[in-house]
Protein backbone atom coordinates (compact mmCIF):
# COMPACT_ATOMS: atom_id res chain seq x y z
CA UNK A 1 0.00 0.00 0.00
CA UNK A 2 3.00 2.22 0.84
CA UNK A 3 4.93 1.62 -1.99
CA UNK A 4 2.11 2.17 -4.62
CA UNK A 5 1.47 5.71 -2.96
CA UNK A 6 5.26 6.37 -2.97
CA UNK A 7 5.51 5.46 -6.98
CA UNK A 8 2.64 7.75 -7.63
CA UNK A 9 3.77 10.64 -5.41
CA UNK A 10 7.43 9.89 -7.28
CA UNK A 11 5.44 9.19 -11.03
CA UNK A 12 3.98 12.78 -10.21
CA UNK A 13 7.00 14.55 -8.93
CA UNK A 14 8.73 13.39 -12.45
CA UNK A 15 6.16 15.23 -14.71
CA UNK A 16 6.42 18.00 -11.82
CA UNK A 17 10.24 18.19 -12.05
CA UNK A 18 10.30 21.73 -13.08
CA UNK A 19 8.39 22.78 -10.71
CA UNK A 20 10.14 20.49 -7.80
CA UNK A 21 13.10 22.02 -8.90
CA UNK A 22 11.92 25.87 -8.64
CA UNK A 23 10.12 25.22 -5.20
CA UNK A 24 13.51 22.96 -3.84
CA UNK A 25 15.61 26.24 -4.82
CA UNK A 26 13.25 28.35 -3.10
CA UNK A 27 13.01 26.64 -0.11
CA UNK A 28 16.95 26.64 0.42
CA UNK A 29 17.42 29.94 -0.52
CA UNK A 30 15.34 31.13 2.01
CA UNK A 31 16.73 29.25 4.40
CA UNK A 32 20.23 30.57 3.52
CA UNK A 33 19.09 33.85 4.23
CA UNK A 34 17.55 33.29 7.04
CA UNK A 35 20.46 32.04 8.74
CA UNK A 36 22.39 34.86 7.21
CA UNK A 37 19.97 37.24 9.11
CA UNK A 38 20.76 35.18 12.15
CA UNK A 39 24.35 35.77 11.70
CA UNK A 40 24.18 39.43 11.35
CA UNK A 41 21.46 39.85 14.30
CA UNK A 42 24.78 38.16 16.01
CA UNK A 43 26.92 41.09 14.75
CA UNK A 44 28.32 39.54 12.13
CA UNK A 45 28.96 42.29 9.00
CA UNK A 46 26.47 41.75 6.29
CA UNK A 47 29.10 40.32 4.24
CA UNK A 48 30.55 37.71 6.39
CA UNK A 49 27.39 36.35 7.52
CA UNK A 50 26.40 35.65 3.62
CA UNK A 51 30.01 33.39 3.33
CA UNK A 52 28.90 31.92 6.52
CA UNK A 53 25.68 30.84 5.85
CA UNK A 54 26.70 29.72 2.15
CA UNK A 55 29.52 27.68 4.30
CA UNK A 56 27.05 26.67 6.38
CA UNK A 57 24.76 25.45 3.68
CA UNK A 58 27.23 23.54 1.76
CA UNK A 59 27.39 22.79 -2.11
CA UNK A 60 23.89 24.11 -3.19
CA UNK A 61 24.15 21.82 -6.67
CA UNK A 62 25.06 18.83 -4.34
CA UNK A 63 22.02 18.70 -1.68
CA UNK A 64 19.37 19.71 -4.57
CA UNK A 65 20.73 16.31 -6.26
CA UNK A 66 20.24 14.61 -2.95
CA UNK A 67 16.82 15.57 -2.85
CA UNK A 68 16.31 14.26 -6.53
CA UNK A 69 17.46 11.26 -5.83
CA UNK A 70 14.99 10.96 -2.93
CA UNK A 71 11.95 11.62 -5.35
CA UNK A 72 13.75 10.49 -8.84
CA UNK A 73 13.69 6.94 -10.71
CA UNK A 74 17.42 7.02 -11.06
CA UNK A 75 16.65 7.89 -15.09
CA UNK A 76 20.42 9.14 -15.14
CA UNK A 77 21.70 5.92 -14.00
CA UNK A 78 20.18 4.43 -16.66
CA UNK A 79 21.31 6.51 -19.13
CA UNK A 80 25.08 5.57 -18.17
CA UNK A 81 23.70 2.12 -18.22
CA UNK A 82 23.10 2.56 -22.35
CA UNK A 83 26.24 4.64 -22.78
CA UNK A 84 27.82 1.70 -21.02
CA UNK A 85 26.71 -0.44 -23.51
CA UNK A 86 27.39 1.55 -26.23
CA UNK A 87 30.95 1.89 -25.77
CA UNK A 88 31.03 -2.16 -25.29
CA UNK A 89 29.31 -2.74 -28.54
CA UNK A 90 31.81 -0.37 -29.81
CA UNK A 91 34.87 -2.33 -28.68
CA UNK A 92 33.56 -5.32 -30.56
CA UNK A 93 31.89 -4.58 -33.49
CA UNK A 94 31.96 -8.31 -34.86
CA UNK A 95 30.32 -9.14 -32.01
CA UNK A 96 27.65 -6.09 -32.16
CA UNK A 97 27.13 -6.89 -35.44
CA UNK A 98 25.97 -10.43 -35.36
CA UNK A 99 24.00 -8.97 -32.25
CA UNK A 100 22.17 -5.99 -34.56
CA UNK A 101 21.54 -8.70 -37.33
CA UNK A 102 20.39 -11.20 -35.22
CA UNK A 103 17.84 -9.22 -33.50
CA UNK A 104 16.71 -7.77 -36.96
CA UNK A 105 16.17 -10.83 -38.03
CA UNK A 106 13.72 -11.91 -35.51
CA UNK A 107 11.84 -9.03 -35.03
CA UNK A 108 11.52 -9.46 -38.86
CA UNK A 109 10.27 -12.85 -39.09
CA UNK A 110 7.87 -11.98 -36.17
CA UNK A 111 6.65 -8.96 -37.82
CA UNK A 112 6.01 -10.69 -40.88
CA UNK A 113 4.20 -13.44 -39.28
CA UNK A 114 2.31 -11.12 -37.26
CA UNK A 115 1.41 -9.08 -40.36
CA UNK A 116 0.40 -12.37 -41.95
CA UNK A 117 -2.00 -13.86 -39.20
CA UNK A 118 -3.33 -10.24 -38.67
CA UNK A 119 -4.57 -10.26 -42.39
CA UNK A 120 -5.68 -13.85 -42.74
CA UNK A 121 -7.20 -14.39 -39.09
CA UNK A 122 -7.69 -11.44 -37.53
CA UNK A 123 -8.71 -8.39 -39.49
CA UNK A 124 -12.10 -8.77 -41.06
CA UNK A 125 -12.54 -8.48 -44.72
CA UNK A 126 -12.69 -5.82 -46.50
CA UNK A 127 -16.03 -5.47 -47.61
CA UNK A 128 -18.93 -3.98 -46.17
CA UNK A 129 -20.81 -6.59 -44.03
CA UNK A 130 -17.91 -9.43 -43.68
CA UNK A 131 -19.48 -10.78 -41.20
CA UNK A 132 -22.51 -12.03 -43.54
CA UNK A 133 -20.04 -13.37 -46.01
CA UNK A 134 -20.11 -17.51 -46.32
CA UNK A 135 -18.37 -19.02 -48.02
CA UNK A 136 -20.03 -22.63 -49.25
CA UNK A 137 -18.40 -26.12 -51.01
CA UNK A 138 -19.16 -29.26 -51.67
CA UNK A 139 -16.78 -31.71 -50.20
CA UNK A 140 -16.41 -35.61 -50.43
CA UNK A 141 -13.94 -38.10 -49.08
CA UNK A 142 -11.24 -37.30 -51.72
CA UNK A 143 -11.26 -33.60 -51.82
CA UNK A 144 -12.25 -31.34 -48.93
CA UNK A 145 -13.23 -28.81 -51.47
CA UNK A 146 -14.78 -30.17 -54.59
CA UNK A 147 -15.28 -28.13 -57.29
CA UNK A 148 -19.34 -28.14 -58.07
CA UNK A 149 -20.40 -28.06 -61.11
CA UNK A 150 -22.36 -25.08 -62.93
CA UNK A 151 -26.28 -27.15 -63.19
CA UNK A 152 -25.16 -27.73 -59.55
CA UNK A 153 -24.71 -23.94 -58.79
CA UNK A 154 -27.83 -23.48 -60.74
CA UNK A 155 -29.84 -25.50 -58.37
CA UNK A 156 -28.39 -23.99 -55.57
CA UNK A 157 -29.25 -20.76 -56.57
CA UNK A 158 -32.66 -21.81 -57.38
CA UNK A 159 -33.20 -23.68 -54.47
CA UNK A 160 -31.30 -20.92 -52.15
CA UNK A 161 -33.48 -19.97 -48.92
CA UNK A 162 -30.90 -18.24 -46.57
CA UNK A 163 -28.91 -16.19 -48.25
CA UNK A 164 -29.84 -12.84 -49.80
CA UNK A 165 -27.78 -13.87 -52.96
CA UNK A 166 -25.10 -16.74 -54.30
CA UNK A 167 -22.86 -16.06 -56.69
CA UNK A 168 -19.86 -18.48 -58.25
CA UNK A 169 -15.97 -17.28 -58.50
CA UNK A 170 -13.14 -19.85 -60.18
CA UNK A 171 -10.02 -19.24 -60.27
CA UNK A 172 -8.35 -19.18 -63.56
CA UNK A 173 -5.68 -17.50 -66.17
CA UNK A 174 -5.91 -15.57 -69.41
CA UNK A 175 -3.48 -14.94 -71.79
CA UNK A 176 -2.59 -11.78 -72.97
CA UNK A 177 -1.27 -10.42 -76.26
CA UNK A 178 0.27 -6.97 -76.18
CA UNK A 179 3.15 -5.39 -77.98
CA UNK A 180 6.05 -7.08 -76.04
CA UNK A 181 4.62 -10.60 -76.74
CA UNK A 182 1.87 -12.73 -75.21
CA UNK A 183 1.55 -12.86 -70.69
CA UNK A 184 -0.26 -14.81 -68.72
CA UNK A 185 -2.56 -12.99 -66.65
CA UNK A 186 -4.45 -14.07 -63.91
CA UNK A 187 -8.18 -14.04 -63.49
CA UNK A 188 -11.35 -14.60 -61.84
CA UNK A 189 -14.17 -16.29 -63.49
CA UNK A 190 -17.43 -15.07 -61.99
CA UNK A 191 -21.14 -14.94 -62.30
CA UNK A 192 -23.17 -11.78 -62.73
CA UNK A 193 -23.86 -10.79 -59.30
CA UNK A 194 -20.44 -11.70 -57.43
CA UNK A 195 -19.72 -8.08 -56.96
CA UNK A 196 -23.08 -6.95 -55.63
CA UNK A 197 -22.83 -9.71 -53.45
CA UNK A 198 -19.40 -8.61 -52.23
CA UNK A 199 -21.02 -5.57 -51.56
CA UNK A 200 -19.06 -3.70 -53.95
CA UNK A 201 -18.74 -1.38 -56.95
CA UNK A 202 -16.47 -1.14 -59.56
CA UNK A 203 -14.26 2.68 -59.57
CA UNK A 204 -14.90 3.27 -62.66
CA UNK A 205 -17.41 2.12 -65.75
CA UNK A 206 -20.63 -0.59 -64.47
CA UNK A 207 -20.62 -4.16 -62.99
CA UNK A 208 -21.77 -6.50 -64.66
CA UNK A 209 -25.31 -7.05 -65.93
CA UNK A 210 -27.65 -9.67 -64.91
CA UNK A 211 -28.00 -12.55 -67.95
CA UNK A 212 -24.21 -11.37 -69.15
CA UNK A 213 -22.99 -14.98 -67.13
CA UNK A 214 -25.55 -17.38 -69.45
CA UNK A 215 -23.70 -19.63 -72.31
CA UNK A 216 -23.36 -17.43 -75.55
CA UNK A 217 -23.93 -14.29 -73.88
CA UNK A 218 -21.48 -11.70 -75.36
CA UNK A 219 -17.58 -11.99 -73.24
CA UNK A 220 -17.05 -9.40 -70.15
CA UNK A 221 -14.45 -8.65 -68.60
CA UNK A 222 -13.87 -6.19 -65.54
CA UNK A 223 -10.34 -4.90 -64.46
CA UNK A 224 -8.74 -4.78 -61.17
CA UNK B 1 33.36 15.45 2.02
CA UNK B 2 32.16 13.50 4.45
CA UNK B 3 30.00 15.32 6.77
CA UNK B 4 30.02 14.40 10.35
CA UNK B 5 26.13 13.71 11.56
CA UNK B 6 25.45 15.34 14.95
CA UNK B 7 22.31 12.69 14.86
CA UNK B 8 21.67 9.04 15.61
CA UNK B 9 21.30 7.43 12.93
CA UNK B 10 17.28 7.62 11.75
CA UNK B 11 16.19 9.89 14.45
CA UNK B 12 16.13 12.47 11.69
CA UNK B 13 12.69 11.96 10.46
CA UNK B 14 11.08 11.04 14.23
CA UNK B 15 12.20 14.76 14.89
CA UNK B 16 11.20 16.61 11.69
CA UNK B 17 7.66 14.72 12.91
CA UNK B 18 7.73 15.66 16.26
CA UNK B 19 8.69 19.30 16.08
CA UNK B 20 5.57 19.81 13.20
CA UNK B 21 3.41 18.47 15.84
CA UNK B 22 3.32 21.11 17.72
CA UNK B 23 2.85 23.85 14.68
CA UNK B 24 3.46 23.49 10.96
CA UNK B 25 7.07 25.16 10.12
CA UNK B 26 9.26 25.75 7.28
CA UNK B 27 12.50 24.36 6.61
CA UNK B 28 14.50 26.52 8.36
CA UNK B 29 12.26 26.78 11.32
CA UNK B 30 12.57 22.76 11.40
CA UNK B 31 16.15 23.26 12.14
CA UNK B 32 15.71 26.32 14.26
CA UNK B 33 13.50 24.24 16.37
CA UNK B 34 15.87 21.43 16.66
CA UNK B 35 18.59 23.24 17.51
CA UNK B 36 16.88 25.26 20.43
CA UNK B 37 15.11 22.73 21.87
CA UNK B 38 18.15 20.50 21.89
CA UNK B 39 20.30 23.61 23.77
CA UNK B 40 22.24 23.35 20.12
CA UNK B 41 23.25 19.90 20.96
CA UNK B 42 21.38 18.58 17.32
CA UNK B 43 22.14 20.32 14.49
CA UNK B 44 20.45 19.39 11.55
CA UNK B 45 22.40 19.78 8.54
CA UNK B 46 20.47 21.33 5.19
CA UNK B 47 22.06 18.74 3.70
CA UNK B 48 20.19 16.00 5.69
CA UNK B 49 17.20 18.31 6.30
CA UNK B 50 15.61 18.43 2.39
CA UNK B 51 16.54 14.93 1.28
CA UNK B 52 14.47 14.02 4.45
CA UNK B 53 11.60 16.41 4.00
CA UNK B 54 10.94 14.63 0.31
CA UNK B 55 11.15 11.54 1.82
CA UNK B 56 8.77 12.68 4.38
CA UNK B 57 6.25 14.26 1.38
CA UNK B 58 6.72 10.90 -0.98
CA UNK B 59 5.72 9.19 1.95
CA UNK B 60 2.39 11.02 2.38
CA UNK B 61 3.54 11.67 6.66
CA UNK B 62 3.66 15.29 5.71
CA UNK B 63 2.22 18.01 3.16
CA UNK B 64 3.76 21.29 1.79
CA UNK B 65 2.24 24.40 1.60
CA UNK B 66 3.74 27.90 0.08
CA UNK B 67 2.59 30.41 2.54
CA UNK B 68 3.84 33.82 4.15
CA UNK B 69 6.20 34.50 7.06
CA UNK B 70 5.57 36.76 9.99
CA UNK B 71 8.30 38.68 7.89
CA UNK B 72 5.88 38.74 4.85
CA UNK B 73 8.25 36.41 3.09
CA UNK B 74 7.14 33.19 1.01
CA UNK B 75 8.29 29.96 2.36
CA UNK B 76 7.23 26.01 2.34
CA UNK B 77 5.50 25.39 5.32
CA UNK B 78 5.47 21.55 5.81
CA UNK B 79 1.89 20.26 8.24
CA UNK B 80 1.68 16.84 9.68
CA UNK B 81 -0.69 14.41 8.06
CA UNK B 82 -2.47 11.74 9.89
CA UNK B 83 -0.50 9.00 8.98
CA UNK B 84 2.40 11.25 10.24
CA UNK B 85 0.75 11.61 13.26
CA UNK B 86 0.64 7.79 13.23
CA UNK B 87 4.20 7.33 11.92
CA UNK B 88 5.50 9.40 14.61
CA UNK B 89 3.88 7.28 17.13
CA UNK B 90 5.79 3.92 15.59
CA UNK B 91 8.85 5.63 15.70
CA UNK B 92 8.72 6.83 19.12
CA UNK B 93 7.59 3.44 20.30
CA UNK B 94 10.63 1.98 18.57
CA UNK B 95 12.97 4.53 19.87
CA UNK B 96 11.96 4.36 23.08
CA UNK B 97 12.06 0.32 23.09
CA UNK B 98 16.05 1.05 21.62
CA UNK B 99 16.66 3.25 24.01
CA UNK B 100 15.59 1.00 26.96
CA UNK B 101 17.42 -1.84 25.59
CA UNK B 102 20.64 -0.03 25.17
CA UNK B 103 19.96 1.40 29.17
CA UNK B 104 19.63 -2.48 30.27
CA UNK B 105 23.06 -3.51 28.64
CA UNK B 106 24.88 -0.63 30.00
CA UNK B 107 23.32 -0.70 33.19
CA UNK B 108 24.19 -4.77 33.50
CA UNK B 109 27.76 -3.01 32.64
CA UNK B 110 28.45 -1.12 35.65
CA UNK B 111 26.98 -3.62 38.42
CA UNK B 112 29.67 -6.25 36.98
Amino acid sequence: MNSIRRFFNKLGFLFRRNRFTAELDEEMTFHRQQAEREFVADGMTPEAARYAAMRQFGNAAQLRDRSHSVVGFKLETVVQDLRFALRQLHRSPGFAATAIVILALGIGASVAIFAFVDAALIKPLPYPQPNRLIEVTENSAQFERNPLSYPDYLDWKRMNSVFSSVDVFANTGYALKTAGGTESVPGERVSAGFFSTLGVRPALGRDFRAGEDVVGAAHVALLS
Amino acid sequence: MARKSDLLPGTLDMLILKTLQRAPLHGYGIALQIKRLSDDVLTVEEGSLYPALQRLLLQGWVKAEWKMTETNRRARFYTLTAAGRKQLGVELTQFEQVIAAIGRVLSDVQDA
